[in-house]
């Protein structure tokens, strides 16, 4: 039920992937012509991999790009030729910068555009049509900003004070006493197997393992196998 | 005749929709040079009478408008000046087909980096762009233009009046010849060897 009934956000008119890379070069800080293709890498197939969390419909153009990316990436991990071959031969990122900056200044000319519209709207022609109420205009957000925000959110939530829980450790005594009530209760042997509950630590069946030798030697129990290697029981001596 | 002034001011007041030199002069019978005249000359009376209306060339034609500064009262008359109301994605797109016009819908996708259908429809419902040509390359795709209310709606006379690329580099502070095309290896290079 919680499945099926968990939000299900669409977008059908998204920012791409050339929107995210330079979102995530201008949160950097980082120089366009030089970009830390790994950290850039990792970012955006982090983000890539909220979307899908948020259930958010990633584009194909999404998965394109951080094949690319991963491309240049081991691309820029061979080794370099030296200085005299360098000639002629390019940066594996110069592709990606060249289609980054062509982007950048239509992005550019979109807020231009976008001025001009609204430079405009102070210009009345004749015979405009009174409109009953004026819609409100929200500030733009972009979907990065959005899963920005949602990540900066989660890391608050996930960073924890850390407090330290000490493990309840068995005691031996507690465990001495345990068997004697459970030997003085049943009147019967049971397995030494009972004495541990799922989930315990190597330390807890030494214990165990002490409280049973420590009880045998004082001659309280005596302990019974009814083969090699079968379950052992523990009985009253 | 008549002062021609006067009914090109009647003429642009009775539309409102930008009117082209072409149907002032078939509506005057002036000459092309004489209608000039009288536009610059009604330009002129409206700046210097300093009046609440001006003379624009808007979309190829001359309209009346009134000045920005009277559009606080004019709003509140309950009159807004429709906006196209564009998303991000739309606007990016429309400055591509504006700048690389006739533009395919795979070249515009190639510079966004996204699939443009549903933006492209969009901009084609509000009327900001029209279909092309086709273009004369496999499939013979249509390409996209800016439309006549494209120009209307953002003010420009022409499409020159676009900021031009150059201004926009300055902007965005790159001059770094990133666009000028590589040097790849000349012909004079493979005779030497």
């Amino acid at each position: 039920m919680a499945v099926e009934n968990q939000y299900r956000v669409t977008l059908p008119i998204y920012e791409g992937p050339l929107d995210l890379l330079l979102f995530l070069i201008r949160k950097a800080e980082v120089d366009i012509y030089d970009i830390p293709i790994a950290k850039i890498t990792g970012e955006f197939l982090e983000y890539v991999t909220i979307m899908e969390k948020m259930q958010l419909e990633v584009a194909g153009d999404f998965f394109v790009m951080a094949a690319t990316l991963m491309l240049i990436k081991s691309q820029m991990l061979l080794p370099k030729p030296s200085t005299d071959e360098l000639e002629g031969i390019e940066d594996p990122r110069s592709e990606l910068i060249r289609q980054l900056l062509e982007y950048e200044r239509f992005q550019k000319l979109a807020e231009d555009i976008k001025q001009m519209e609204e430079n405009e709207a102070g210009y009345y022609p004749r015979g405009l049509e009174q409109t009953p109420e004026e819609q409100t205009t929200l500030a733009k957000t972009t979907l990065f900003d959005l899963i920005a925000a949602l990540k900066q959110a989660i890391s608050e939530i996930e960073k924890p004070e850390f407090a330290t829980i000490d493990r309840e450790v068995m005691r031996i005594e507690d465990c001495i006493n345990r068997i004697r009530t459970i030997i003085a209760e049943r009147g019967e042997g049971f397995f030494i197997s009972e004495l541990w509950e799922a989930g315990a630590v190597r330390g807890d069946i030494i214990i165990v393992f002490i409280s049973i030798l420590e009880l045998w030697r004082l001659g309280e129990i005596t302990v019974r196998q009814a083969r090699s290697f079968g379950p052992i029981t523990v009985v009253a001596a | 005749m008549k002062d021609l002034t006067g009914i090109v001011e009647a003429l642009l007041f009775s539309s409102n929709v930008p009117i082209s030199t072409t149907e002032l002069v078939k509506a005057t019978g002036a000459k092309d040079a004489e209608l000039q005249e009288s536009l610059a000359d009604l330009t002129r009376e409206l700046e210097e009478g300093k009046r609440s209306v001006l003379l624009r060339q808007v979309a190829g034609g001359w309209q009346l408008f009134t000045r920005p500064e009277y559009s606080p009262w004019i709003a509140r008359l309950g009159k807004v000046r429709p906006q196209a109301r564009l998303s991000q994605a739309a606007l990016e797109t429309l400055a591509i087909i504006a700048y690389r016009q006739p533009i395919t819908k795979a070249e515009a996708e190639g510079i966004r980096g996204v699939e443009c259908s549903g933006v492209l429809r969009t901009l084609l419902e509000r009327r900001m762009i029209e279909m092309g040509e086709r273009k004369e390359t496999v499939g013979r795709p249509f390409t996209y233009v800016t439309s006549t209310e494209f120009l209307a709606h953002f003010g420009l006379r022409t499409l020159a009046d676009l900021p031009r690329m150059e201004e926009v580099e300055m902007l965005v502070g790159r001059d770094d010849g990133l666009f000028v095309e590589q040097k790849v290896g000349t012909e004079g290079d493979v005779a030497e060897e």
